[in-house]
């Protein structure tokens, strides 16, 4: 899997100075004004993921994958891995710019939550159809699930329970829940793919 | 070493196309030349024996093993450099030994100065011959058994054509090796295969031995009235033109036995490719 994950990391870092600035104006934001960085990180991390099938789709990197040893398995597998990674330092970096506050750890778990449901949603998706139709897919997924949190958050703010903390205890379970049912999913679907 | 390659009955149905039945064996130490012309099933086939695609019946075997177990000991060359441009050579050299299980770093590593590939160059800054050959080097440094080439030596400058073939020639010199080049330009083919198969449209019509198939083929040039006289089993394809005609005929010695005064010559691959696929039989 190390080959995958090096390549796929290769391709992430290509734009890393385009990131950095990126994300350097973001925390400034968030840091100087009343900016909420986590939203704006669960996009920048699912586009990084996206690209990845760019990426793929420019060189016909699946077919060389398809025949390589283990390959299709292999690189469903780096890819899951790479996402958990992208994921994890965002909500460090998020962590950090709220300056480690217990409420910055809550935000880090709501949008990684988030972020997981999202990623659940794309790898799969873009697995199958690639990353024109992906596209589509994720912002019909983006609308649905923005949508979902709006109604369940107003549902429980009209019961007296925080914004966050309902967020908290919805978000996280369901992203971990859907990035296991996630994962066997993508390996299916490329393990019968014909490229 | 049994057959580098095996298929027995392979079919690959996708509806309006179908590719086979395909029944090939490629012994080791041996190369197979395959050509075909566009929309042939040559591509079909080559991910039919990677498993790229999967057979709709038959199946196909390589080094002696069901195809997704052999891949290990298999290089592929596809006919598009698989690396992203984005990157560097160097970059792509610290990836490729987490694909391959033998990676031979070292052997890359003369491939790259003998390819002239530097480590710094990104791909996209890389010409379609120096494309091609780091994707032939990333294939060859994992010490393949079998190597699959699909349209390989296409776009290159006759220099460094000759330069991969010999490359080739120096891989299949090993008794273990095999190899498989698909490809359109024929006289690649003729300088390297041992065996060539044609592939026209999803069947193999014409297959064996290079030199037995260049012995047994024959060009015939003649007037139109006395091409009536060739024996239709043994035409292949024959096209007229303003001042005579030409046939290509599969049998060359009943053709001098049949009409001991036309003139028969030697023909090429090529002339095989283009008779069977644009010539008139009737």
């Amino acid at each position: 899997m190390r080959g995958f994950l090096k390549r796929d990391w290769a391709l992430i870092c290509v734009n890393l100075r385009f990131y950095l600035l990126f994300l350097a104006g973001a925390c400034l934001l968030a840091v100087f004004a009343n900016f909420s960085i986590g939203p704006c990180l669960i996009l920048f991390s699912v586009i990084n993921v996206m690209n990845l099938f760019a990426y793929d789709e420019a060189n016909h990197w699946m077919d060389y994958a398809a025949a390589a040893p283990r390959g299709r398995r292999t690189v469903v597998d780096a890819r899951y891995l790479l996402s958990l990674c992208v994921g994890g330092a965002m909500a460090v970096l998020q962590v950090a710019v709220e300056r480690f506050s217990a409420q910055a750890l809550l935000h880090a778990l709501v949008f990684g939550g988030g972020y997981l449901l999202y990623t659940a949603v794309v790898l799969p998706v873009f697995f199958r159809f690639g990353s024109a139709k992906g596209r589509m897919v994720l912002i019909l997924a983006i609308a649905a699930l923005s949508g979902a949190a709006v109604a369940a958050a107003s549902a429980l703010e009209e019961r007296g329970v925080h914004f966050h903390s309902g967020l908290f205890f919805l978000f996280l379970p369901l992203g971990v829940a859907a990035m296991l049912a996630s994962w066997p999913i993508s390996r299916a679907v490329v393990g019968r793919k014909e490229f | 070493m049994g057959y580098a390659i095996e298929t027995r009955g392979m079919i690959k149905d996708y509806g309006p196309f179908t590719l086979g039945p395909i029944d090939l064996a490629l012994p080791g130490g041996t190369i197979l030349g395959l050509i075909g012309e566009n929309g042939a099933g040559k591509s079909t086939l080559i991910k039919c024996l990677l498993g790229i695609a999967r057979p709709t019946a038959g199946e196909a075997r390589l080094l002696d093993r069901p195809a997704p177990q052999a891949l290990g000991q298999v290089g592929y060359v596809p006919d598009e450099c698989p690396f992203s441009d984005a990157l560097r050579v160097g970059q792509v050299e610290r990836f490729l030994p987490g694909l391959f299980p033998g990676w031979d770093g070292a052997l890359f590593t003369d491939y790259l100065a003998r390819f002239d590939l530097p480590r710094d160059r990104k791909v996209k800054d890389l010409s379609r011959g120096m494309k091609m050959k780091l994707t032939i080097a990333a294939a060859l440094a994992h010490r393949p058994r079998l190597l699959v080439l699909d349209e390989a030596t296409a776009g290159l400058d006759p220099v460094a054509r000759d330069e991969i073939l010999e490359e080739f020639l120096r891989f299949v010199s090993d008794e273990d090796h095999a190899l498989l080049i698909f490809s359109h330009i024929t006289s690649d083919l003729e300088k390297l295969c041992d065996y060539v198969v044609y592939l026209h449209r999803g069947r193999l019509t014409v297959q064996g031995a290079k030199d037995e198939l260049l012995e047994r083929y024959g060009k015939v040039t003649c007037a139109r009235a006395e091409l009536a006289r060739i024996d239709p089993a043994i035409l292949v394809g024959k096209r007229a033109g303003e001042y005579g005609c030409q046939a290509l005929v599969s049998d060359r010695a009943a053709l001098r036995e049949s009409c001991p005064d036309l003139a028969v010559d030697r023909c090429t691959l090529e002339d095989i490719m283009i008779f069977t696929t644009r010539g008139d039989r009737t």
